[in-house]
């Protein structure tokens, strides 16, 4: 059974000019032990998509305006906070961006791995303590029992991601939802990070969406990729079809755009992408990459693609593609 | 600025109560119904009545044109000591924030040092070694001011000359004091008005505070802080004598907390949303 | 050791100022201070002898030392109306005034740090805009102005609460009688300030990361709160809170007064009535020492609480 499928989810925020969706129609599964990327330039609603998941859209500013989220045969959407709760951090986890304001200032590493356990009705007990142990060495920390009582400005980046791997590991969940993991580390640790990662979906069977703005990693590490522009997935498919063959122009702009070591001749320039992902006010009846497109056609201003299987198992939404 | 003041609710109903204080103190000769000075014993304590809207006090004078003239006091007290306090203090934290350095050290040292005594205390202590006088209240009060301003100032001018123009000027030659009277004055400008009119409702407070305390502005002449001390001797016996002068000033000291409110919403788009 | 370096680099100059500061308002009174304190009635005697106790007859640098030594040592002169030690006066008055500022930071925590997290966490709901509101009025209205109308209702027309001093010595329970009004109209000038710092503290720290973080983890709304919100919200709060014990010492003199009190602040309201500026001098500087002293002591407490800047 599929562990996660999401289908024509819409999540809307509250706007100066009225509640405007930051993603429409976004539909995607996840198997247990794969990896699923998802890719895009920030602003096109990728960590949306996650905290629409997670159920962390601050009601306050905006909520779920359609759509299922389908988690082990369960709808998430509509459910009561106190059964998401009970399903966060214990199913469902979650692993942030920037490790160092992910985490509280005011308490030690190891009270924040702890609090999974208590949160669960676990206890803050020597055994915790043991299984938060545990946890630091599962994530190859150096040293976790000086570790356990170190405030996280205390520790290093690359230390402080793993702790926070660590405490979305503390129930080995099903899913594991990586938003940009390893964008605020140094390049070395970046690879230290995902190999983690990697090694902990095979030990321990788990889902994993991989967030990323670097079509570099998708290709290193996942088995799936979906492309998000503008609140909508443009592309999806098996990585490596995808990246070697890409339908949509916005896929294939973001790959012209990162440098491939030994592919890359002497003097050639890489390509950007010209153009600004839209602003989620604008409202656009057509494709929203229309104005950055090269192949731009009077259709894509009027009519939203849909997304259209091209190859085995990877879809684009996209006329030009459909056209050529 | 104007337009976008008076669309503020609350900015006008600030400037209305302010207004409306500002009109009773100067019109207090023609609009008080009675000599706030009059003594007349056979109409000692006295319930509000068709005669006497407000009431009498224990001699007998008219508490509603008392507290019409009380308005003066108040209000002369609050802006000449805000006004004095801006100036001095202003000048300090202008000097101290731009040029940092020794100059602040000096400056902000004797600063710290009055903000080290619990406002109320520090007032008291002057009064008692100067002696109540309406230009003693003021000196007093806008010496409680001169380090708060001072301070509030310097952060300012601190922030400021980092700003890429000013040191611009610097290097272009241009004369410290012609920078911060060019460029560092006008910038800190919005911050200065909006601590000016929290500082009154301050001011205002403190003056009452002294009046209720026997040191302030002294009897007969009549300012609300003394009408509530001598109100207190016959609280029960003649409810209204706590109750009017105290309305008066809790809605002057409304008035300029608005008033303040609404200038640091539009004034700081920093702040706006933070405090309702 | 860092601590007392602090203190000495810190709290010392500024002690010291103030103590010149009040050498200086001595000297600030206009003509002669003896005359004035005694009264147009003394003895040419005794305002001589009173010249001499208070050192007017040296220069006044020879005065400033004899007054740093007198006040280092402890002898800060005797009152004028009493004739007994200023400094012990002071001493035997503080503890009603200390009971009295602690009651209103008890009233202060117990209602702003729940009123202004309430009002962050239902942020334009009707609670909030109430809660802005009652907090609003609170500032605006003096608390001498509050105390007399709390007086006149709850203790003149209802007899709930009694009308003047500080209750009976040793009976604790009348003690606390006595001090339920004052504490309230005391703490009733601070709260619409530690209220709304406390709404946007929270608001602030309600956006941050660690916030999202606690709540993917599965903890509960309440501890996510209080336990990773309001912890952190703590840091600037406890910093006003301790900066304001300072000021409650001097809204002490005025709600003193209004209930008829014992305390530091009548006895320097008296003094200054009787010109017994011996006694003045010695309660003021009391409360100055009194106000660096919170002050350094918030800036430990903010040290203890935030564990980036831990020495």
């Amino acid at each position: 059974m599929t562990l996660l499928s999401v289908n024509n989810l819409a999540t809307e925020f509250n706007t100066q000019a009225g509640p405007r969706r930051a993603i429409d129609g976004v539909s995607f599964s996840v198997e247990r032990g794969e990896v699923l990327g998802i890719v895009g330039e920030s602003g096109s609603g990728k960590s949306v998509t996650a905290l629409s998941i997670m159920g962390l859209i601050d009601p306050q500013v905006g909520r779920i305006s359609g759509g299922s989220i389908t988690f082990d045969g369960r709808d998430l959407v509509g459910l009561k906070l106190a059964e998401l709760q009970a399903l966060r951090g214990k199913r469902i986890s979650m692993v942030f961006q920037e490790p160092l304001s992910a985490l509280n200032p005011c308490f030690t590493i190891g009270d924040q791995i702890g609090e999974v356990f208590v949160a669960h009705g676990d206890g803050a007990g020597a055994a915790t303590r043991a299984r938060v142990l545990e946890l630091l060495k599962l994530v190859h920390i150096p040293d976790p029992e000086g570790i356990l009582r170190r405030y996280p400005h205390e520790i290093s980046g690359g230390m402080r991601q793993r702790a926070m791997i660590a405490m979305a590991l503390a129930y080995t969940p099903d899913l594991l939802i990586a938003d940009e993991p390893t964008t605020a580390l140094d390049v070395t640790i970046q690879a230290q990070v995902l190999n983690l990662i990697d090694r902990l979906r095979q030990e321990l069977k788990l889902a994993v969406i991989l967030i990323t703005h670097d079509i570099g990693i998708v290709a290193q590490y996942t088995d799936r990729v979906a492309v998000m522009y503008g609140g909508r997935i443009v592309e999806t498919g098996p990585a490596e079809t995808l990246l070697s063959a890409p339908r949509h122009p916005y896929t294939i702009g973001l790959l012209a755009s990162v440098p491939r070591l030994g592919a890359r001749r002497p003097g050639e320039r890489l390509q950007e992408i010209p153009g600004t992902v839209p602003s989620i006010t604008e409202i656009l009846p057509g494709c929203r990459f229309a104005s950055r497109c090269a192949h731009r056609m009077s259709r894509c201003d009027e009519q939203a693609p849909a997304l259209v299987e091209r190859a085995p198992g990877q879809a684009a939404a996209c006329w030009w593609t459909e056209a050529a | 600025m104007l337009a976008l003041i008076l669309k503020k609710p609350k900015a006008v109903a600030g400037l209305s109560l302010v207004g409306l204080m500002l009109l009773l103190a100067l019109l207090a000769p023609w609009i008080a119904p009675y000599d706030p000075l009059a003594l007349d014993p056979a109409v000692s304590n006295q319930a509000p009545s068709g005669q006497f809207w407000l009431g009498t006090d224990f001699f007998g004078r008219d508490v509603l044109s008392r507290m019409i003239w009380g308005a003066r006091p108040s209000l002369l007290i609050g802006f000449a000591s805000v006004a004095v306090g801006c100036l001095i203090g202003s000048a300090i934290g202008l000097a101290a924030g731009y040029f940092r350095g020794w100059v602040d050290a000096v400056l902000m040292r004797p600063v710290d040092v009055l903000l080290s005594f619990p406002i109320v205390v520090l007032a008291l202590a002057l009064v008692a070694a100067l002696g109540p006088s309406l230009f003693n209240l003021i000196i007093t009060i806008s010496l409680l001011f001169v380090p708060r301003f001072a301070r509030v100032v310097r952060a300012e001018a601190m922030a400021l000359r980092e700003l890429d123009y000013i040191d611009a000027a610097r290097v272009a030659g241009q004369r410290p004091v012609a920078i911060i009277t060019r460029h560092v004055l006008p910038n800190a400008m919005a911050q200065i008005i909006v601590t000016c009119t929290v500082f009154m409702a301050n001011a205002i407070l403190v003056e009452a505070g002294l009046s209720f305390l026997g040191v302030g502005v002294t009897p007969p002449e009549p300012s609300w802080g003394n009408m509530l001390a001598e109100g207190r001797n016959n609280i029960l016996g003649a409810p209204w004598l706590t109750t009017f002068p105290g309305v008066m000033l809790t809605l002057t000291l409304i008035g300029f907390n608005l008033l303040g409110d609404a200038l640091r919403d539009i004034l700081d788009p920093r702040l706006r949303g933070l405090h309702s | 050791m860092g601590i007392l370096i602090r203190f000495l680099s810190q709290a010392l100059p500024t002690l010291l100022g103030a103590v010149t500061i009040l050498f200086l308002l001595l000297r600030m009174i206009p003509g002669d201070p003896a005359q004035a304190m005694l009264g147009a009635d003394a003895t040419a005697a005794d305002l001589a002898r009173l010249r001499q106790d208070l050192g007017l007859d040296q220069p006044l640098w020879v005065q400033y030392g004899v007054f740093l030594h007198n006040f280092v040592v402890g002898d800060w002169g005797n009152s004028i109306v009493t004739k007994t030690s200023a400094l012990e006066r002071v001493i035997e008055a503080l503890p009603s005034t200390l009971m009295l500022c602690a009651a209103a930071i008890v009233v202060i925590i117990g209602i702003s740090l729940p009123a202004g997290v309430i009002s962050a966490v239902k942020r334009d709901s009707w609670i909030d805009y109430g809660v802005s509101l009652a907090v609003f009025l609170l500032m605006s209205m003096p608390q001498f102005w509050l105390g007399l109308l709390l007086l006149l209702v709850l203790s003149y027309w209802l007899d709930w609460f009694p009308i003047f001093g500080a209750g009976e010595a040793g009976d604790m329970l009348s003690q606390l009688h006595h001090l339920v009004l004052p504490a309230l109209t005391l703490a009733a000038g601070f709260l619409g300030l530690v209220t709304r710092l406390t709404r946007s503290s929270m608001l602030e720290v309600l956006g941050r990361d660690y916030v999202r973080t606690a709540r993917a983890k599965g903890v509960r709304e309440p501890v996510v709160i209080v336990k990773h919100a309001l912890r952190n919200a703590l840091l600037s709060v406890v910093t006003v809170i301790g900066l304001t014990m300072g000021q409650l010492l001097g809204g002490a003199v005025i709600v003193e007064v209004v209930f008829a009190r014992p305390g530091v602040g009548t006895m320097i309201w008296d003094a200054i009535l009787q010109r017994d500026y011996p006694q003045v001098q010695a309660a003021v500087a009391v409360f100055a020492a009194l106000f660096i002293f919170t002050n350094f002591l918030t800036d430990l407490l903010y040290g203890l609480l935030n564990p980036r800047i831990r020495v």
